[in-house]
């Protein structure tokens, strides 16, 4: 558990890091809508990182902590899939923020599975 | 179509680099993407918000959507984007204060005291001047004619009509300016 511990909140306080100064970046250079989509995708990882370490403090086995965590995989991202299909019935511009949280979760879930196999499978 | 919205969709670099590229020829969304090394999704999302706002237009060719510039939109000059629809409220609140001005300084037709404030002796000398018939000449003698019945010192409403650009003497002969 340590070694996965260590890389999922290594990884994810180094995405979003990365983000912050993507975010930066892009409002500098006139582009104030992608770095609303980047601030977007830092709030993702900054939820999952929160329900990750949330999830350590109130669980004493690791297939506890890992059905906890992946738990928030499943709620968390359900409104936005609502959202997402309404957008896309109204065409509304929505649709493009909603799917980016999900792909976002998505990435953050198939990181944190892979970790997983590595470290606690073997 | 709202400006206001034109001009925060404009307000972009990389909607104006879709819309340089568009200018050039139409294009689908992952020609875009690869032209201008962003994410399909980032694509999608600014055509979106440029179709949203009319500068885009798109038509299905097939399984993909072709993306082209509305020329309409474009070709508009800087002065009829910067127009906006209030400016009828605005009117209404400039007349709704000329009336108030007239009905102030105006009794029976007859102006008691010029206004002081420059603004208002404006719109009272522009009441004034609907005294005039546009195109005829006058003397001097026929504009104090009309214009005592208004004030006591016709004299001054004569200078401040042509001063403030109401009324042209050219010698001794007065007309109205339009």
């Amino acid at each position: 558990m340590t070694q996965l511990t260590e890389n999922y909140q290594t990884t994810l306080t180094a995405w979003i890091k990365e983000s912050k100064e993507t975010a930066k970046k892009l409002e500098k250079d006139f582009k104030e809508d992608e770095a609303n989509l980047e601030k977007i995708k830092l709030n993702v990882y900054d939820i999952f990182l929160k329900m990750f370490n949330l999830s350590l403090k109130k669980t004493e086995s690791k297939d506890a902590f890992k059905s906890m965590y992946l738990k928030f995989h499943k709620t968390i991202p359900k409104n936005w899939h609502v959202a997402r299909d309404k957008a896309r019935e109204k065409e509304s511009i929505d649709f493009y923020i909603e799917d980016l949280k999900i792909k976002t979760a998505n990435k953050i879930e198939s990181f944190f599975l892979s970790e997983w196999d590595t470290h606690e499978q073997s | 179509m709202n400006n206001l919205k034109l001009f925060k969709v404009l307000s972009d670099k990389s909607r104006l680099l879709i819309l340089n590229s568009l200018l050039e020829e139409s294009m689908v969304v992952e020609r875009l993407a690869s032209r201008l090394g962003l994410a399909i999704s980032t694509v999608s999302f600014h055509l979106k918000k440029l179709e949203d706002s009319g500068l885009v237009t798109s038509k299905k060719d097939q399984y993909y959507k072709q993306y082209s510039v509305n020329r309409e939109i474009l070709d508009q000059t800087l002065s009829d984007l910067v127009t906006l629809d209030e400016n009828p409220l605005m009117k209404d609140r400039d007349e709704a204060y000329r009336q108030k001005v007239i009905a102030t300084f105006f009794s029976d037709g007859v102006c008691d005291q010029l206004p002081v404030q420059k603004k208002k002796r404006i719109i009272v000398l522009e009441e004034i001047a609907k005294a005039f018939e546009s195109k005829k000449q006058y003397t001097e003698n026929e504009v104090d004619k009309i214009l005592k019945p208004y004030h006591h010192d016709h004299c001054t409403l004569r200078r401040d009509l042509v001063d403030y650009g109401f009324l042209s003497r050219n010698n001794g002969v007065y007309k109205k300016i339009i």
